[in-house]
């Protein structure tokens, strides 16, 4: 089930044709009811968390829950949150880490898929099932040996052991660019070989400008990803000025488990950076599950 | 005479040129020894041709202090690192809060990245300190003026830790929540404990605060030498439990079935598994909730979530036979620390004149420092007297973890087993784990 | 010439190659081999030398029962991952019709799979808390106080109150996988369906169903992986407390190594999941592979 010669281009393929007619009207009916329940299901808390966000603690404790606040542009909770959570460390970090893994992969990546994808050789097979074993080894369960293994390296703490990880673990991305490669024609490199290009130089001209869809994707799953990572950070970066912002949230609300407005706004505070990307890179978040999933 | 001249210029400019070396040389030499962070202070004073610099000024680099006090690390253990660093320019102090003190830290332990100044945490023992920390033996303060001073000694008989205040138990009150139920004195034994719970109940108070959800909250009902203080004044504490077979005995029970009698009765938070730490803080100290058992270090914290100074007081346990006086944190430098002479500098800043712990508003371990605290004092004043508890038995802890029991956690799933076989069946379990286990540990 | 192609083959793909491998080797398989070495070991994390000790920590670990009973535990999750297979399956057919707006639905339903793991774990922190709780504030109003929703409690309901975070995460994404799936099944064929006469019900019986078989599968297979690995919203909500109530197996695992510093008995626990996920594993590419040949 290859969908990925009909993803070149994210935007067209992302509406949904019609598969089914449900012409009965009571069935409609129903499948609209069940629809809007799951995006109830979907709002109704972030809906609540934003109105408790901009409600000051007094007012939230005098007026309840539901109430609807007083300001609706209250954003004190939030200037509160943002500073004494120390979230500015926080997305500092998180950028730092992002701003050099994503870049690293996606070439390590496109490297490997490069040298599988168009190259035969002696060990290819081996190489293939060395990429291919790792994908079944579920990551916590080794947690405690990648810990050890950190500390050995004298990585523990520094901003290097969550950059390595996040490099060079993540396989089902060069699984993805492979499968895009065989989907380039081989008749480009020939042209550029007869031309005299260097294999170096068919990588960086002519296979990777092709890879674009691919590498947008991927650079966005990536993002989304290591944004939400709690676990590495947590595990193998503790120190207090290499918190991210999923570990600086997960402090700061073990101790304001008292004052939900303030929670509230730390936890929208984190949520709304992702929450804006996806409204705007919907099709490659969406085009990118799709095809990891279906490969 | 011009040759004269021009060779004395030649002379002068090189014997300046000389001395201006050496004492570029001498400048070299101690802002090489500023960047490089000598821990000792003998390295600091290599030149001879500066002016002899006093070991104090010479103190630099920086550490990390870790504390659990995260609600004063931005306050008053701001304003300490403040002093320490205005009067030692060139270090650099900085408090690190930690919430969940003894799970980070023992990850961060393991992880081989220890904080340079941090608590010994459960878990540790005189088998093990060596391995977190480096031996104090050297610290230049009077060892005899400061209470448990010899408590952290290793195997090798070094002194790995010292503790920074001395903490009392008792029932902390609100006496506001206890005058609206009509509850006129404080009840002295267990009988009158059930009436004042009851009068409290009844006048809509909860009687007891656990902040269950949190779980280390209720460590003085299942703490052993807490309670084998308490109950039975032995101050043999933990080390009865070394050369016996049961590690809930008839003493344990007691105290944990008080706390489970009362969770039967209603005496305790109302969804006592959704009552965490903040909330019943801030309940203790509006007066919804009444009581807390726990030490000398919690009404400060109390009068911090609003409560009135005078309506917070303390009592002994109804029926104690003593008042446990136990250590509290104690500090040690990691052995990994690179800025040692910082470490030590502030270590001793720290515990002398009880700094750390004013700053903490508990009770310092100096005993040199005259102590103001009312609610202690509230405390002592009920007649019963104090007892310390002697240094536990490092296979004690050894025996504990090997049968990998968390008593706190054991206690919530007592306290909530409602059938009685099915609770007594689970502390013969332990018994079993434990008596089984022991014969490994004790010669 | 044509040597010399190959010497230049042979350099880049082994240039192209060196750095991803060695990365590979590194964090991928070494903790596998650390973790076999450490099964075999007395280390408690923190002293430079341990002791080899066979296969004690395989027999401890394998006599102790409670390890292994908090599988049940897991089986809530295993149990909330299975029916988010039938509700996102569900769901994406309903967005496979003829109604309206249907990306709208599909952005909406997805949106929880890309917020913040601990932003949302927090946030049900906050629905499940039993005196703030929104849901109870909105009984209390009704007037049934005595009905609310103990969400956390010590009843074996807390484990299907943790999993539901999970469902209400993931189960977008199960759709939009689902919806994909469907997609790619060629529309000739339901034309053929519809010239034939079948209905609704007969097109998703009998076309559907047996053409997304290897995706329901393999989505199944993901979220079971994941349910046995459960341990996020138990570690950030309730300690997998109280008392073990939500515990799951990894987090007793992660416990005994930082906790009880026994680094052997984690490393076996460790390797007993990995055993137990391959297992299941290589029963789905059995199926998948039966099925192939129909």
């Amino acid at each position: 089930m290859s969908i990925i010669s009909k993803k070149t281009k994210p935007k067209d393929d992302l509406m949904i044709k019609d598969t089914f007619i449900i012409s009965n009207k009571a069935g409609r009916i129903a499948s609209y009811a069940i629809l809007i329940f799951f995006m109830i299901l979907v709002f109704t808390p972030l809906l609540i968390l934003l109105n408790v966000s901009l409600k000051s603690n007094q007012e939230y404790m005098l007026k309840g829950v539901y109430a609807l606040p007083e300001n609706i542009l209250n954003f004190k909770n939030y200037a509160k949150a943002f500073v004494t959570g120390k979230f500015a460390l926080g997305f500092k970090n998180t950028l730092i880490l992002i701003g050099v893994s994503v870049p690293v992969s996606l070439l390590t990546g496109t490297m490997v898929a490069y040298a599988m994808g168009r190259f035969d050789f002696v060990l290819k097979k081996l190489m293939l099932l060395l990429f291919l074993v790792p994908t079944f080894i579920p990551a916590m369960t080794v947690t405690i040996a990648t810990f050890t293994l950190i500390r050995n390296l004298g990585l523990y703490n520094t901003r290097l052991a969550g950059m390595l990880l996040y490099i060079g673990t993540d396989i089902m991305q060069i699984y993805i660019f492979l499968q895009f490669i065989n989907q380039i024609p081989v008749a480009l490199d020939e042209s550029a070989r007869i031309d005299g290009a260097s294999r170096l130089r068919i990588y960086w001209s002519i296979i990777l400008p092709q890879m674009k869809p691919a590498l947008a994707t991927g650079a966005i799953l990536k993002v989304l990803g290591i944004y939400n990572d709690f676990f590495t950070p947590y595990m193998y970066m503790p120190k207090s000025n290499l918190k991210t912002v999923a570990t600086a949230l997960n402090s700061f609300a073990g101790d304001r488990m008292a004052d939900w407005p303030l929670m509230s706004s730390a936890i929208l505070f984190v949520a709304i950076p992702t929450i804006v990307m996806y409204i705007f890179m919907q099709r490659y978040i969406i085009s990118g599950v799709t095809d990891g999933a279906v490969k | 005479m011009k040759k004269i001249i021009a060779r004395l210029l030649v002379l002068t400019m090189i014997l300046t040129a000389l001395t201006g070396c050496g004492s570029k040389g001498n400048n070299q030499t101690s802002t090489d020894n500023k960047n490089a962070n000598s821990g000792t202070n003998t390295e600091n004073t290599g030149s001879t041709d500066t002016a002899a610099t006093p070991t104090e000024e010479a103190l630099s680099g920086k550490i990390v202090v870790a504390t659990n006090m995260t609600n004063l690390v931005d306050t008053t253990l701001a304003d300490l690192a403040k002093e320490f660093m205005d009067a030692h320019p060139g270090t650099t102090v900085e408090f690190e809060a930690i919430k969940d003190y003894e799970n980070v830290i023992s990850t961060r332990v393991a992880g081989g990245e220890a904080p340079d100044l941090f608590q010994v945490i459960d878990g540790m023992s005189q088998d093990t300190y060596a391995d977190y920390f480096k031996p104090i033996d050297d610290l230049d303060i009077n060892f005899d003026n400061f209470l448990f001073s010899k408590n952290t000694t290793g195997n090798d008989g070094k002194i790995y830790a010292i503790s920074d205040s001395v903490n009392y138990t008792g029932v902390v009150y609100n006496k506001a929540a206890f005058r609206q139920a009509g509850i006129t004195d404080v009840p002295k034994t267990m009988d009158e404990f059930w009436d004042v719970c009851a009068k409290l109940k009844a006048a809509g108070i909860t009687p007891m605060g656990t902040a269950f959800k949190d779980v280390w909250p209720i460590y003085p009902w299942v703490s052993w030498d807490m309670v084998q203080v308490t109950l039975n004044g032995n101050t043999q504490g933990k080390n009865v439990y070394v050369n016996q077979d049961e590690i809930f005995d008839k003493t344990m029970l007691e105290s944990m079935n008080t706390i489970r009698k009362m969770y039967q009765m209603n005496y305790l938070e109302k969804d006592i598994i959704s009552a965490n730490w903040d909330q019943f803080k801030l309940d203790i100290s509006q007066g919804k909730t009444a009581m807390f058992y726990a030490e000398t270090w919690f009404p400060a914290q109390v009068v911090e979530g609003g409560a009135k100074s005078e309506d917070v007081g303390m009592f002994p346990f109804p029926g104690a036979k003593a008042v446990f006086s136990v250590p509290g944190k104690s500090w040690g430098i990691s052995k990994d620390c690179k800025d040692t002479a910082v470490a030590e500098a502030f270590l001793k800043f720290m515990l002398e004149g009880g700094k750390y712990a004013l700053a903490c508003n508990t009770l310092p371990s100096d005993k040199t420092v005259q102590n103001t605290d009312p609610y202690a004092a509230e405390l002592l004043s009920y007649g019963v007297s104090v007892s310390e508890c002697e240094i536990p038995d490092a296979a004690f802890t050894n025996i504990k973890n090997e049968i990998e029991l968390d008593e706190q956690s054991f206690l919530m799933s007592y306290v909530l087993e409602s059938d009685d076989t099915k609770a007594q069946a689970m502390v013969d379990e332990w018994n079993k784990k434990w008596a089984e286990a022991r014969p490994n540990f004790v010669k | 010439m044509k040597i010399k192609t190959k010497v230049k083959d042979r350099i880049t793909v082994i240039g192209f190659l060196l750095v991803p491998v060695i990365l590979l080797l590194m964090f991928s398989y070494y903790p596998l081999m650390k973790l076999f070495q450490l099964s075999f070991t007395d280390w408690n994390g923190l002293s430079k030398d341990f002791h080899y000790v066979g296969f004690k920590n395989f027999k401890d670990v394998l006599g102790q029962k409670e390890l292994f009973e908090v599988f049940a535990n897991n089986a809530a999750y295993i149990i909330t991952a299975i029916i988010q297979q039938f509700v996102g399956l569900f769901l994406a057919i309903l967005l496979n019709s003829n109604l309206q707006k249907k990306n709208m639905f599909r952005s909406v339903i997805f949106m929880p799979y890309i917020i913040n793991g601990v932003a949302v774990a927090f946030m049900f922190n906050y629905m499940y808390d039993y005196t703030n709780s929104p849901v109870n504030v909105i009984i209390r109003a009704l007037g049934f106080e005595s009905h609310q929703i103990h969400f956390l409690t010590a009843s074996y309901f807390s484990n299907f109150a943790l999993s539901f975070i999970s469902f209400w995460k993931y189960v977008g994404f199960t759709m939009v996988i689902f919806i994909a799936a469907l997609q790619s099944i060629p529309g000739e064929i339901y034309e053929a369906a519809r010239v034939d006469g079948a209905d609704f019900k007969q097109t998703v019986r009998y076309i559907t169903f047996p053409n997304i078989k290897g995706m329901v599968e393999i989505s199944l297979l993901l979220s079971i992986n994941g349910a046995l690995q459960a341990y996020f919203e138990p570690f950030m909500i309730t300690k997998g407390g109280p008392n073990g109530r939500t515990d799951t197996f990894i987090t007793k695992s992660l416990a005994l190594a930082f906790d009880y510093k026994k680094y052997g008995k984690a490393a076996v626990m460790g390797i007993i999941l990995l055993v137990m996920i391959l297992l299941i594993v290589a029963v789905q590419r059995l199926l998948l592979r039966g099925n192939k040949k129909e």
